[in-house]
């Protein structure tokens, strides 16, 4: 195992945690501000690849792509939201579990009937597609800009929460929501924006995996459930938390497959370790979330509700 | 709380007589379930008897998940995987020598026992919206284990190498059939005798005042634990007599859809309600065969109806049966 | 000299910055009855949670009968005798004003792991639930459903479950809160009936009601005990006048 092979596996691990923040810090809000289980966010990030996918095709403009992912989706948020998420605020989580799941089925059906059951492919742009070398090796410069944009959003979101007057009604949002409306702040105003700005960041995300993953329907939900178990090992609600916490669950997710079955076969007969290692490597980062909450309930940066 | 439920408090007064509605359509069901295979067996339609054990053995699941979802207000979005655990256990367990039915059952019972109280108690640490995630992620645990163990098919699935051996009785699908009925009847009746016992009392009012249930002097935990572990080991039977109903385990059993269906199926009977399940259990798989044979985008439909669901059935199927003691989840 | 039945002293409460108990000494004997009054937002609520443990206290001590219970949860205290009220009436809807009371009932005979039996026909759980019910007034009631209660029987209701953990010390939250005039003098009559088994703490807006129970009175303004005497003293006292002043009306 050489340095160079570590580095590069730390460095797809920061990538992929940085890919979770951006699907976790729209969602996490979303549950702070609104109490609303969403599911369907993993369709905004679905959506958000296949309108990339299919804008780079017809233009064969990486940026346009960009940017019709990101505002498409997010005209799509305000739109759901029109349509009956914000309705759904108001009913138990196990409505909105519900009624999501539904939304779910009928968005991965919805791409399967318009585009097929086929994986779209998308290139990454001709810029970004020779590797760089950083510290004397290759990386492949498209992860590298993944890593790059995702934290531009982290400086960005943490400008936005802690110097506007958006986000002090956010932060004030998240731990106090009667507060917020009683400020005579329209609270469903608020509550749109957000849900908006959160859809934007998933439809984001999903125009940057393009290159790098397969687009087909239902590609959406094993995001979403790691998005989940990101949200909850970081503290629901916490933009602090979702950041470290989709860092933590990227790092151990990408170095549980790369590098643990080979420390296995150092320690254990190749047999045992080639049965244990990718039973472990699958499942290292629910065994996290277990521990994680054995100890801490509320997660590693748990909000405080007054 | 939410605003909109027709009657706020929740509670019904039940009439004279009233229950006997959910009675007969009860003994109806029951009835239904005695008669497909004797039907079945005059025409020779297979497709029948193989549809009705699948809703009986979904039905099995969701009266499960329904003693935790329904009674006890934890809302898990991981049933499935005990659905799962159970028809692993006779892939597992046939493929090591160990055939015999009934030890399966009791080492099935000893482990989804111990899985389900590891999971619960880290999981009811949690409340609302973590409990719904936690058990979400669980779920794909478990999902994910079965999925890496390629000895086992991975994520193809694979044939059971024999059935579990009951004897005489060892392969033989109508007493599998009857089996599943009568253990759907044995869990209905005890999901009956639970709900008034001193057990479902403290279940039940922790899932609508969990403050008031300490100020009375009882610890919940407890009580929410049980309720989840005994929900998990009706899930794990299930699971176990779908495997021996296939003859094939896959992961595809505790995908997280699976759990999704589940809680569709409670919630559409009627959480909280004892036989609402069962309905919701015969409502969906219909409906799904239904559209299924309609469009191969089945699934296009099937969405928006359980958004539907959510807005204009919020009490269940079952509630629309006029009176006898409810228990709506929704306040 | 024996120790009081309910002991509390030194009670602290911070959120952040604010002290919203301050130093609060308690001491209540069998059959006394202790009120404590005071304007809105006095902490009077909060007070009540920390003896019954909803609400962990920072600083001092809170005994019953010379048990130190302060770090105990809140259903040990229960089952160590105190019983309390809530201000916003918490009572199981769905169940029967009977099930209701057997939820109390149950809860200090024994554990509930027992899944069988109805509730209902059992004997030695429905016998000392239905004398609750009358106790309150409530019998004739008792296979109603609880949410379909008048709000008045529903008050009543929330006291009897009360009553059946077999209490020694009740905390009561506002128990008149929200009753009209003919229902508060039933409840007051009820309260007079049984106040020789209890200490009782009761905090209370409705003044006919304090003065027509209380042996002691304490004023609470901003968490702290700024008055304390019997209901003729907290008539005539100015301090009281002041802290009240434009808040409530306390003639009686």
């Amino acid at each position: 195992m050489s340095p160079a092979f570590l580095l590069t596996q730390v460095l797809n691990g920061v990538q992929f945690g940085l890919l979770l923040f951006l699907m976790a810090a729209g969602l996490t809000l979303v549950f702070g501000i609104m109490n609303f289980v969403n599911l369907a966010h993993g369709s905004l990030y679905m959506v958000g690849a296949y309108v990339a996918a299919l804008t780079y095709g017809r233009t064969g403009s990486f940026a346009l792509a960009l940017v019709a992912a990101v505002v498409g989706v997010f005209v799509l948020g305000i739109v759901l939201d029109r349509l009956g998420f914000a309705a759904l605020h108001r009913r138990d989580h196990l409505d909105q579990v519900l009624a999501t799941f539904g939304v779910v089925l009928f968005a991965n059906e919805a791409m399967r009937m318009l585009f097929g059951s086929a994986p779209l492919y998308m290139d990454a742009p001709a810029a970004l597609s020779q590797p760089v070398v950083i510290a004397g090796f290759n990386y492949p410069a498209y992860r590298g800009a993944i890593i790059v944009a995702g934290l531009l959003v982290a400086v960005g979101l943490h400008l936005l929460i802690e110097r506007t007057r958006l986000g002090m009604l956010i932060r004030a949002g998240a731990s106090n929501r009667d507060m917020v409306s009683a400020l005579g702040v329209n609270v469903g105003w608020l509550a749109r924006l957000v849900f908006a700005l959160g859809a934007a960041l998933a439809g984001f995300a999903g125009a940057m995996v393009g290159p790098i993953l397969s687009i087909q329907p239902g590609m959406g939900e094993p995001v979403l459930i790691l998005t989940l178990v990101v949200i909850v090992v970081g503290g629901i609600g916490s933009i602090r938390g979702a950041l470290f916490g989709a860092l933590i669950v990227g790092i151990v997710d990408t170095l549980g497959r790369g590098v643990l079955p080979g420390l296995l076969h150092l320690v254990l007969s190749p047999s045992l370790a080639s049965a244990a290692g990718p039973a472990l490597a699958s499942v290292g980062v629910y065994l996290l979330m277990a521990a994680v909450l054995a100890f801490k309930p509320d997660g590693l940066f748990p909000v405080r509700h007054s | 709380m939410s605003g909109t439920a027709p009657n706020p408090s929740a509670a019904r007064e039940a009439g004279p007589g009233a229950s006997r509605w959910r009675a007969g359509a009860t003994a109806a069901l029951m009835a239904v379930g005695v008669a497909v295979p004797i039907y079945a067996a005059l025409t020779g339609d297979t497709y029948l008897v193989a549809l009705a054990s699948r809703i009986l053995v979904y039905a099995l699941a969701a009266v499960g998940l329904n003693l935790a979802l329904g009674f006890g207000g934890m809302v898990s979005f991981g049933h499935a995987m005990y659905l799962g655990l159970g028809a692993y256990a006779v892939l597992l367990l046939g493929a090591s020598g160990v055939t015999n039915g009934w030890l399966q059952l009791a080492i099935l019972v000893i482990v989804v026992g111990v899985v389900a109280a590891v999971v619960g108690t880290i999981s009811l640490r949690t409340r609302g919206i973590a409990f719904i995630m936690i058990t979400l992620a669980f779920a794909q645990l478990f999902y994910f284990l079965f999925v890496s163990l390629k000895a086992w098919g991975g994520d193809e699935g694979m044939s059971l190498p024999q059935p579990s051996s009951f004897g005489p009785f060892t392969g033989n699908r109508t007493a599998l059939y009857f089996a599943l009925l009568a253990t759907l009847a044995a869990a209905l009746a005890g999901t009956h005798r639970l709900v008034g016992s001193r057990f479902g009392l403290v279940l039940r009012a922790t899932r609508v005042n969990e403050r008031r249930v300490r100020a009375l002097g009882t610890a919940p935990l407890p009580y929410r634990l049980a309720a989840y572990v005994l929900s998990a080991l009706l899930c794990a039977l299930a699971g176990f007599f779908l495997a021996n109903l296939t003859g094939f385990v896959s992961p595809a059993y505790l995908a997280w859809t699976v759990s999704g269906e589940l809680i569709v199926m409670v919630v559409l009977g009627g959480a909280g309600t004892v036989v609402g399940p069962v309905a919701g259990a015969v409502g969906l798989l219909v409906l799904e065969e239904g559209l299924k044979a309609l469009t191969e985008h089945w699934m296009a439909i099937l969405g928006p109806l359980i958004v539907l669901m959510v807005v204009l059935l919020r009490n269940g199927l079952w509630s629309l049966l006029p009176g006898g003691v409810t228990n709506e989840a929704r306040r | 000299m024996a120790a009081p039945l309910l002991a509390v002293s030194g009670l602290v409460k911070r959120y952040g910055g604010l002290l919203v108990t301050d130093r609060v000494d308690l001491a209540l004997e069998a059959g006394e009855v202790h009120a404590v009054i005071g304007p809105n937002g006095a902490g009077k609520t909060t007070l009540i949670n920390q003896i019954a443990g909803e609400v962990a206290s920072d600083e001092g001590r809170v005994e019953l009968d010379g048990r130190d219970i302060t770090a105990w949860p809140v259903h040990a205290r229960a089952r160590a005798g105190l019983g309390r009220s809530y201000q916003v009436t918490s009572i199981i809807p769905e169940f029967t004003a009977l099930e209701n009371v057997l939820l109390a009932t149950q809860s200090v005979r024994g554990h509930n792991f027992r899944g069988w039996t109805p509730v209902t026909a059992q004997r030695a759980l429905v016998a000392p639930a239905e004398q609750c019910l009358e106790l309150a007034g409530l019998l004739a009631h008792r296979h109603r459903s609880a949410g379909l209660l008048a709000y008045g029987a529903q008050r009543q209701l929330e006291l009897a479950m009360t009553l059946a953990i077999e209490p020694r010390v009740l905390l009561l939250d506002e128990p008149m809160a929200g009753l009209g005039p003919a229902e508060t003098r039933e409840l007051i009559e009820v309260l007079q009936r049984i106040r020789h088994r209890y200490a009782i703490l009761l905090v209370e807006h409705d003044m006919h009601a304090v003065f027509a129970l209380a042996d002691t009175c304490s004023v609470l303004v901003y968490g702290k005990v700024v008055f304390r005497g019997s209901p003729d003293e907290v008539r005539r006292s100015s301090v009281v006048r002041e802290a009240y002043l434009g808040d409530e009306e306390i003639a009686a």
